[in-house]
């Protein structure tokens, strides 16, 4: 079975999910999805590939240089969530049996650490306290509120999504810092302007290479172009105004550098992408102008 | 008084006035003309305040000024085609043909006039019947007839006895628009005031001159002493002088279509526009001399004799030095049209985003599929602070931006709906219960770092996207190592306007304007159906690989094909409204 066919087998069930998301109920959503894991798990029992290399197979989005495109609407979060859920459930019966009225989704998805995972599972008089909570009469934010105490208690440490940010917290500052700058030159006259790159030796090729590239950033899977450096060496930092320029350039660069994606999709939660394209528009007018 | 000339030689003249309208500007000449006793150069002023009135009344239109007033009466009907003014340099008439223009509208010609030291004025009625014979012996005229004038010197001229369809084309706005390009100069001399009443309507119009410094754009002015040409069997170059110079003045307007194009002027009375003039021979006559962006005259102060039709110039040396003068100019001018349709084509791309946003958003409603941002003016809210001026949903840090979900070459995802019962489907994988609220970086910044959000005015999503035309190269796609025609950025469809396949779609009008093709209209309708249809499949599932996929994907285009089908055929700038 290639991927293809793992796609085609798939969808039917990952579109009677979607297409009912409003009105299926949690258990039914929790066997759907173990369905999908079940195909899942029979492929990468019978590949050799890893379950997140697979994911990608089918989403597409990888993190190389190839396969990049997008190739199906299954997310990989979604493929790994039922992955995970087959694994939980030896048989989709154990799944009512376990949960005769599960309160919701959400609920269920919050305490999947506690059903799977190594390190935080529950067992015995824990875990069918849980399953009472989960299959409780109770409404969905009391039992959202108790799961969150159970976490607090057993998990504690909160995993923040930024935390790999902070890295890139100087490129984001000089990505604001040149925006602005740009930002503000594009308000002067048109004489103004070309003074400006006159005086900086920036020429309009060189505007062109910068936008390109910026543009590049905006999404995955878009190419680069090498910098011209003997426009680059023309350029005297006499100021703060010529360094932002070589300085942004120098980040363009370490980004164009990168073997993998991770870094500047990190800089894109930093900087949205809105920024990062209207970043590209405005030193496109400058050549207009 | 006896006719010196044969009555079917002014018949015929008269005949070659055509537009009823144009008529009056004759007699409106003769009283500037008139007024030229008064005027002074140096002040670009008259002595007096001159007042030329013209009146349209049911049945007859007079034109009354307090200008100096005519000489010679009887010479009017004595010696046609031997005007006084001929020998005048600083006037315009040259023939004495124009005051019988009446002879193509109207059967009556009443003329008063005074001159300052007389105690009366002169009548002299004339009537286009009395020309209706082929003998010139036939046609006597009574002298000219004492009566009161209500200025101390000046000239009424009264028509009467329309020719029915005549009258009909009698429209008071064309003239308003005539007198002020016909003699759009001469309305800027100081202490004059030509003055239309319309007595049907009531209405009343002050003419004015025309205003180039309204308008921004570049300009090219020169006045030229003496003009050069190329003799056409040896080369030679001569040189003819020109006083008072010729004065050029051009101006090609930013953004703007005017379609006021640039006309010859000569004594201060329009000979027509440039691109009309047959004797000048160009390659670029739309192109440049046509282009709605250009405006402006040329003055030729009488280096020029215009033709007896007043609508070209006679063909010799002076003729030859000027347009030889005009072609030298062309490449300058063609430079700076490129630039000015550059900087127009930007405003006109907005007019046409605008539109297929406007259709785009109709068809959204349906699927209710909402990602237009628009921002609601006078709220409130500033955008400045509190988050980063973007919609939250696409924002930096949100949810949605979980590492290595987004991103594609042509669109960027958002899942969405994931979740059955309505909490959201959290985009994290589940294994570590924690940060479920996706609280990106941004959104924690109490300020917004970027300095051109300033506004005031609240977000909210609408149906459809934002359409948006790039200037700029297109992107490429690594992969298949070729640029793409679009990309969709947060919720905006980006349409990259420099893509090969966007270029050759655009037709290019004489004027170098751009046009919208069909398969334009196919090619958008085709890139914004990719984009459209992608989030569809993001909220509805899996598209499934059968003939059903591709027949929902055509009939979305041929939709949005048909919604903005009117677009077809039209240029850019018809847009602007």
């Amino acid at each position: 079975m290639d991927i293809s066919d793992l796609i085609k087998r798939i969808t039917p069930l990952y579109n009677e999910y979607k297409q009912n998301s409003k009105t299926i109920s949690a258990v039914n959503a929790v066997i759907l999805m173990w369905e999908i894991g079940n195909i899942l798990k029979e492929y990468l029992d019978q590949n050799d590939v890893a379950p997140h290399n697979l994911y990608r197979e089918v989403y597409g989005n990888s993190e190389g240089g190839s396969n990049v495109a997008r190739r199906s609407w299954i997310t990989r979060e979604f493929q790994g969530r039922c992955y995970r859920i087959r694994n939980m459930f030896e048989s989709k019966d154990f799944i009512r049996k376990d949960f005769p009225s599960l309160v919701g989704f959400t609920a269920f998805r919050e305490c999947m650490p506690f059903l799977d995972n190594k390190k935080y599972k529950l067992h015995g008089d824990e875990r069918q306290n849980l399953l009472n909570l989960l299959n409780s009469n109770n409404s969905k934010g009391f039992v959202l509120k108790e799961i969150r105490k159970i976490q607090a208690n057993k998990i504690g440490i909160k995993n923040s999504r930024n935390q790999r940010l902070v890295d890139l917290d100087g490129e984001k500052k000089l990505f604001i810092d040149f925006y602005n700058y740009i930002f503000r030159l594009s308000k002067e006259e048109s004489e103004k302007i070309s003074q400006a790159f006159n005086d900086y030796q920036i020429d309009a090729k060189l505007i062109k290479d910068i936008a390109n590239n910026t543009s590049a950033l905006s999404s995955d899977g878009l190419k680069f172009f090498d910098f011209d450096d003997n426009k680059i060496n023309q350029i005297s930092p006499s100021s703060d105004e010529d360094q932002i320029w070589i300085d942004y350039i120098n980040i363009l660069k370490d980004f164009m550098g990168q073997s993998n994606p991770k870094k500047i999709r990190r800089f894109r939660r930093l900087i949205p992408p809105e920024r990062i394209v209207k970043l590209a528009d405005m030193l496109n007018q400058f050549n207009l102008k | 008084m006896k006719l010196q000339i044969s009555p079917k030689i002014v018949m015929s003249v008269a005949s070659l006035y055509n537009d009823t309208n144009r008529i009056f500007m004759e007699y409106i000449d003769n009283s500037i003309d008139s007024a030229e006793a008064f005027f002074d150069d140096q002040s670009n002023a008259y002595s007096k305040e001159i007042n030329i009135d013209f009146y349209l009344d049911k049945k007859m239109v007079t034109i009354t000024d307090n200008c100096y007033g005519i000489t010679n009466i009887p010479k009017i009907v004595q010696s046609i085609g031997d005007s006084d003014k001929k020998a005048q340099p600083w006037t315009n008439g040259q023939f004495g043909y124009g005051i019988y223009s009446f002879m193509a509208a109207c059967n009556n010609i009443e003329i008063v006039s005074k001159l300052e030291n007389n105690s009366y004025g002169l009548m002299i009625p004339i009537g286009r019947d009395q020309f209706d014979t082929k003998s010139v012996d036939d046609v006597f005229f009574d002298d000219p007839k004492e009566v009161d004038f209500i200025y101390s010197s000046g000239t009424k001229v009264t028509l009467s006895k329309f020719d029915n369809q005549s009258f009909k084309q009698i429209d008071f706005n064309e003239i308003i628009s005539e007198v002020e390009k016909h003699f759009e100069l001469l309305l800027g001399r100081k202490n004059l005031t030509i003055s239309l009443f319309n007595g049907i309507t009531g209405e009343k119009h002050i003419c004015k001159s025309f205003d180039y410094e309204e308008f921004d754009g570049e300009y090219y002015e020169e006045h030229l002493s003496e003009l050069t040409f190329s003799g056409n069997k040896n080369n030679a170059t001569y040189t003819l002088p020109a006083d008072p110079p010729v004065h050029i003045f051009l101006k090609i307007l930013k953004g703007k279509a005017l379609k006021k194009p640039p006309v010859f002027i000569s004594k201060g009375r329009r000979i027509g526009e440039i691109k009309s003039i047959k004797g000048f021979r160009t390659k670029y006559k739309n192109e440049i001399w046509g282009h709605p962006s250009i405006t402006g005259y040329i003055d030729l102060s009488g280096f020029l004799e215009p033709t007896i039709a007043r609508n070209d110039f006679r063909n010799n040396n002076e003729s030859k030095a000027l347009f030889s003068t005009l072609l030298d100019l062309e490449e300058l001018i063609s430079e700076v049209i490129k630039d000015v349709n550059k900087a127009s084509e930007h405003k006109h791309y907005k007019s046409l985003e605008q539109y297929l946003n406007k259709e785009l958003s109709k068809l959204a409603k349906i699927d209710a599929l909402n990602f237009r941002t628009e921002h609601l003016s006078g709220s409130d809210i500033n955008l400045q602070s509190g988050g980063d001026g973007e919609d939250k949903t696409e924002g930096a840090g949100s949810e949605h931006h979980r590492e290595g979900e987004l991103s594609g070459v042509h669109s960027e995802h958002n899942e969405s709906g994931e979740d059955p019962d309505g909490y959201g489907p959290s985009e994290d994988d589940g294994s570590n219960p924690s940060e479920k609220d996706g609280s990106g970086a941004s959104n924690k910044e109490a300020e917004n770092p970027f300095e051109d959000t300033g506004f005031k005015g609240s977000e909210r999503k609408k149906s459809g996207f934002n359409i948006e035309f790039v200037d700029g190269d297109p992107i490429w796609n690594i992969e298949t190592d070729k640029p793409i025609r679009s990309q969709l950025i947060g919720g905006t469809i980006r349409i990259f306007r420099e893509h090969p396949e966007f270029q050759k779609r655009i037709k290019l009008t004489l004027t170098k304007e751009p046009k919208i093709s069909e398969r334009l209209i196919t090619y958008l309708a085709g890139e914004i159906t990719v984009h459209y249809k992608d989030k569809i499949q993001s909220r509805e599932g899996q598209a499934e690989y059968n003939v059903q996929m591709f027949e929902n994907l055509v009939e979305f285009i041929y939709m949005f094909e048909d919604a903005v089908s009117g677009l077809a055929g039209k240029n850019l700038s018809d847009l602007d409204g």
